[in-house]
């Protein structure tokens, strides 16, 4: 025996200190179990931050949005179609994205999210709970919570990607089976491995890895069993190439990762965070099964001693430790971000404003400014507010491909009766995006609109396939069952006196889109307000002015602040004050521009210093927005 | 026959008689109803499979009866052999598949019989007018090969190209195009409808290239070299030694209130061969005017006449930096042809076949029939893209007479991309029919003078299945059988190294060739 020698009267005394500390932790232990046990708590605690900090409805919304440059966010869709389970059946792994796809869009209604990722979480822990367990670790059982809090800091990054999870999971409960089973004979217990390797990985994708290496740690440190050890290994290395032969369209990558959500494509945090709950998993059995193995040839005891005090400790280290880890993982701006899309995909618009004003103007993307526009928009804010954000162009009416990352642009073009754009845009969504219900759901209205209720069927039909739209789909058949071209709608007609009637061409410019939107219907006020916000956005002071007119078509008092600061420029560069047929610019615009000529003359030929005294003193003003773009025109 | 709204007064002796007599192993559930009203209309039925001409050895036409009622019996009847009788709690009725196959193999030549019987909420039984149709003698094709995809629009990501085994339900991927992969293989094209030699076209990060399946191994073309172009619309010519193909310059476009959005102009075509025997490419000015544009090529079955489309090119001082001419809707084709000899490559004479000038009508897509009697083109308003111009027709030439009509197999909607069955007795063509949108996939009967009858969609397992599909069956082509190769054959056809087309560097850099540089500039 090695170590420290004690006297027998220390000996005793050390046994009697030990057995009053096992006897505090004990009560401590039987204190919390009383109070509902731990773990009770514990997942409470988790169900309550997923369910009401997480809030995992955000991510049911969050498909292509980008909460850094160069990651789009992704979303899975879902069918309750054969066809569409069909595709599932054709790579490894694909029944766990089956699954995954199936319970995420769950995360529809925050309560139910929270339940589901609150399981994954639970059902990670029991996985880790049994591997101690059975190997040995009763004084170790509360590392159990480790993985919870992995998946918690995973959590935190707004990467809920369940398929990773189910799959991990499907991969520790294959692992605790195989070490559970009793198999006498070594080869029937080969054959076994084998058998499951081939159904985990068909079923589960790459994470077999995970079962595979445990079982070769537990065949290697525990049985002592070298060749089937190296037998294992081998399967976990060449299982994935076996598949790449089986599998016809799955890459060598694919085979050997997916869907692990190994891919630092997610971002690095978030990789190495995902790597390190495998890891640990490794690591636990690796220990935990050396040191039974060790423990068995020493004494024929594999078994820790009960736990106590220090067991009591080590979950409170781990408690904290998690605390600090949770808190620290969290991705504020990410949440910021998703909570504004969610607002804007669910026509919560004051909210939008609100969560934008919380995000940093510097992460500002194109994607975000159109919904700010739009929020800016049905506030009745646009013409007088839109400088207090972020601006840009392209984000106002995009177009092209980009606009699939655009969430929304479809709503926004049916919005403003461009109907056939609108659908051109859908259609072009649903191709590189696959069936996403929010468009499906647009092309169902636009076919209404359009008068083409067979067409319109079909989407209301695919859609019934879903499990979160079935009855919105449901409703609106019955609807065109009782009146196919649905005229008794006020929302269909009024798109309908959007749309145009005369064909054109699509000539690709929002500046003509908006003007032939206008010629169809003047009292189109989301395309008078979009057009003038383009004439603002690429500075043309002569079209704001001339457009100007079109206000009478509208019940707006006065001249909305930021065409009024256009009108100021434009005669201050005219040298004429334009006709405004009645209308009064506010007197608090008048000042502002005398503010404005003030700082230019101050900061005659400094530019710089201008754009910064400016954003100072009227970050929110046209007059700053123009005057910088000028300038940036200038050194151009 | 029973008056309406009446009663039959039925014994018990004759209920037990009905049930004696239906089928062999049949239950009680297995009988018509005997006591009934008679509704003396007609049951809606979608697919709609009533007054067709139907093919012996297609698969059983499932339907959906589109009454309301809680349960359904539909007894199948012809002249010979055992009825069928399908009971059915939901609307769906599957007919069983050896049944079917039996009953219409007795009955070739005759007519078959739907009666439909619907029991409602109060537990009266009703049934409904006999439905219809004909089975042909002569068999269709049995496999039909088609792409399968989204309503493109400006990109894709995901397609693919399917065989379906049309006397059962079993379909299977020739080649699938995955997202992601850029990839996009299209224009699945048979020598004579004999899928062991098919040619395939490939676009994206592999290549713009032809792939040649033939007896499990995948050959890789690139044929750009005079065009600088890679092949489009094809056609083999009979004898399997060379393709006919064009190049085009296609320049999709939308409209802001047309209720099919999309549409296509050519801003230039040509034809030209691909001789697989010399490997190389050629052409003739007949067939590649820079004057003119021609695609949509077709042989005739003797492989003695080269049949394609034709327009002049006149937009050109139109243009004005536009991507579209202002007139595109004036452009019409006519349908031309030339004489071909495959044994010395001389070239024939040019002739108009049939004029745009005497049709109104843009012409496009010619197919003649393996007997070599008849040529089917697609007629609409203008331009060449068939699918997307709702009013395209297909029209019917005698092309001994030269006299042609509208085939009674057209609908108000687009139809198109039509393919002979070998024996020239059907035809497969996608519609619009069902929706305005998504194509799919019908037969037509066409006798010995040409008549087509009201066409059949291609019969699925469930019933149901195209009410909620949003994908569009694109080139539905007939063929004799599955292909050759497999999956993993085509992929690595695909991945392998291209066989350029002879003088292919010198095409490419030479000035002389024609077209000239900058007019495919889609390809360059």
């Amino acid at each position: 025996m090695s170590g420290k020698q004690y006297t027998a009267e220390q000996s005793t005394g050390k046994l009697r200190e030990a057995e009053i500390q096992s006897d505090q932790g004990r009560k401590l232990a039987g204190v919390l179990r009383g109070a509902g046990g731990v773990p009770v708590v514990f997942f409470v605690l988790f169900f309550l931050y997923v369910w009401q900090y997480l809030d995992p409805r955000l991510l049911y919304y969050a498909d292509r949005v980008s909460p850094r440059p160069g990651y789009l966010m992704s979303f899975p869709v879902f069918s309750m179609d054969m066809g569409f389970f069909r595709d599932f059946l054709s790579y490894p792994g694909g029944l766990s994205e089956y699954a995954s796809a199936f319970l995420s869009q769950y995360y529809y209604f925050s309560f139910a999210g929270a339940l589901i990722l609150t399981a994954v979480a639970l059902l990670s822990s029991m996985a880790a709970d049994a591997l101690i367990k059975k190997l040995g670790g009763k004084r170790s059982r509360s590392l159990k919570f480790v993985p919870p809090l992995f998946i918690l800091m995973l959590f935190n990054r707004y990467t809920f990607h369940l398929e990773n999870y189910l799959s991990l999971i499907a991969a520790l409960a294959a692992a605790n089976v195989y070490l559970r089973v009793r198999l006498r004979n070594p080869l029937t217990k080969i054959l076994f491995f084998f058998v499951v390797s081939a159904a985990l990985y068909y079923a589960a994708g790459a994470p077999f890895f995970l079962f595979a290496v445990l079982c070769t740690l537990f065949e290697v440190l525990v049985n002592r069993r070298y060749a089937t050890g190296a037998l294992y290994a081998a399967t976990a290395a060449g299982v994935p190439l076996v598949g790449r032969t089986v599998f016809v369209y799955t890459s060598l990558a694919d085979c050997y990762w997916r869907p692990s959500g190994l891919y630092p494509s997610e971002g690095a945090l978030e990789t190495a965070i995902l790597s390190s709950l495998y890891l640990y998993f490794l690591v636990l059995t690796g220990v935990l099964a050396f040191r039974r193995g060790r423990s068995t040839r020493v004494s024929g005891e594999g078994r820790e001693g009960n736990g106590g005090l220090g067991a009591f400790y080590t979950l409170l280290a781990l408690m904290l430790l998690g605390i600090v880890a949770v808190l620290g993982s969290r991705d504020v701006d990410t949440r910021t971000l998703l909570r504004a899309n969610y607002f804007a995909r669910t026509a919560m618009w004051q909210e939008v404003l609100e969560e934008g004003l919380r995000y940093p103007a510097k992460k500002y993307s194109t994607y975000l400014v159109h919904d700010i526009d739009r929020a800016l928009y049905e506030t009745g804010r646009f013409g007088s507010e839109m400088f207090a954000y972020p601006q840009s162009r392209f984000g106002l009416l995009p177009r092209g491909m980009a606009i699939v990352n655009y969430k929304g642009v479809v709503e926004t073009l049916y919005s403003l009766g461009s109907i056939n754009g609108a659908e051109h845009d859908a259609h072009v969504s649903l191709e590189l995006r696959g069936d996403r219900p929010a468009i499906v759901r647009h092309l169902a209205l636009i076919n209404i609109v359009k008068k083409e209720p067979q067409i319109a069927r079909i989407y209301l039909n695919a859609l019934r396939k879903d499990p979160i739209s079935r009855q919105w789909a449901q409703d609106t058949l019955r609807l065109l069952d009782a009146d196919p071209l649905m005229s008794s709608n006020e929302e269909i007609e009024y798109a309908r006196s959007l749309m145009p009637v005369e064909d054109s061409l699509f000539k690709g410019s929002e500046e003509i889109l908006l003007r032939e939107l206008l010629a169809r219907n003047d009292k189109n006020r989301m395309a008078f307000e979009y057009l003038m916000a383009y004439c603002l956005l690429v500075g043309q002071l002569d079209r704001v002015v001339q457009n100007l007119g079109l206000l009478d078509n509208f019940d707006y008092q006065g001249v909305p602040a930021h065409y009024g600061e256009a009108v100021l420029l434009y005669s201050a560069r005219a040298g004429r004050m334009p006709d405004l047929k009645g209308r009064k610019i506010d007197q608090d615009t008048i000042e502002r521009f005398n503010r404005f000529n003030r700082i230019l003359s101050d900061f005659s030929g400094n530019a710089t210093a201008a754009i910064a005294a400016l954003t100072t003193e009227m970050p929110n003003s046209y007059f700053r927005y123009y005057f910088t773009m000028a300038q940036s025109r200038g050194r151009r | 026959m029973k008056r309406p709204g009446s009663r039959p007064r039925i014994t018990l002796l004759s209920t037990a008689l009905a049930i004696a007599l239906s089928c062999p192993g049949c239950g009680p559930g297995n009988t018509v109803p005997q006591e009934y009203l008679d509704t003396r209309t007609s049951a809606r039925i979608s697919p709609d499979y009533s007054d067709s001409v139907i093919p012996p050895n297609i698969a059983p036409l499932n339907f959906v009866v589109k009454e309301d009622a809680d349960e359904y019996r539909v007894r199948i009847y012809a002249d010979r052999g055992e009825e069928i009788i399908v009971s059915s709690s939901t609307a769906e009725i599957r007919i069983p598949l050896d049944s079917w196959k039996a009953l219409l193999s007795a009955n070739r030549g005759k007519a078959l019989y739907f009666d439909i019987y619907a029991r409602g909420k109060d537990g009266e039984w009703s049934r409904f007018d006999t439905i219809a149709n004909n089975i042909a003698e002569e068999e269709i094709d049995p496999y039909l090969f088609y792409r399968l995809f989204q309503a493109l629009y400006s990109t894709y990501a995901k397609m693919g190209t399917y065989q379906r085994n049309i006397e059962n339900f079993d379909e299977s991927p020739v080649i699938l195009s995955q997202p992601g992969t850029g990839r996009c293989v299209n224009c699945h094209t048979f020598v004579n409808n004999n899928p062991d030699k098919m040619l395939l076209h490939l676009r994206g990060p592999d290549g713009l290239a032809m792939l040649i399946a033939e007896n499990g191994k995948v050959t890789k073309f690139d044929t750009r070299g005079r065009f600088r172009a890679p092949a489009a619309y094809s056609s083999w010519h009979p004898s399997g030694e060379l393709i006919a193909f064009s190049v085009n310059a296609v320049v999709p476009f939308h409209h802001t209130a047309r209720a099919e959005t999309r549409d296509v102009f050519d801003f230039t075509s040509d034809v030209g061969l691909f001789l697989f025997g010399s490997n190389s490419v050629v052409t003739t000015d007949a067939i590649a005017d820079p004057a003119y544009l021609e695609t949509f090529p077709s042989w005739s079955p003797d492989g003695r006449y080269l049949y394609f489309s034709r327009t002049r090119k006149t937009w050109l001082a139109d243009m004005k930096g536009a991507a579209i001419p202002p007139h595109y809707e004036d452009i019409r084709y006519d349908l031309m042809r030339i004489g071909y000899d495959v044994d010395t490559g001389e070239w024939g004479t040019l002739e108009m076949v049939l004029s745009s000038g005497a049709t109104g009508m843009s012409l496009t897509e010619p197919r003649i029939s393996p007997d070599g009697r008849f040529l089917i083109i697609t007629m609409h308003e203008y331009g060449n893209f068939a699918p997307y111009l709702k009013g395209s027709d297909l029209y019917m030439l005698e092309l001994e007479t030269g006299r042609y009509w509208r085939m009674v197999c057209n609908s108000d909607e687009a139809e198109a991309w039509h393919s002979w069955s070998t024996n020239s007795r059907w035809i497969v063509f996608s519609s619009k029919r069902r929706d305005g949108m998504l194509a799919k996939p019908y037969f037509s009967y066409v006798d010995e003078d040409g008549r087509s009858r009201k066409p059949l969609l291609l019969p699925q397992e469930d019933p149901t299945y195209y009410d909620s599909l949003l994908k569009t069956y694109n080139l539905p082509e007939l063929a004799t059988g599955p292909v050759s190769v497999s999956q993993r054959e085509i992929l690595a056809g695909i991945r392998s190294e291209a066989i350029r087309a002879a003088g292919f560097e010198n095409e490419q850099g030479s000035e002389g060739g024609r077209p000239t540089q900058g007019q495919y500039p889609g390809f360059e």
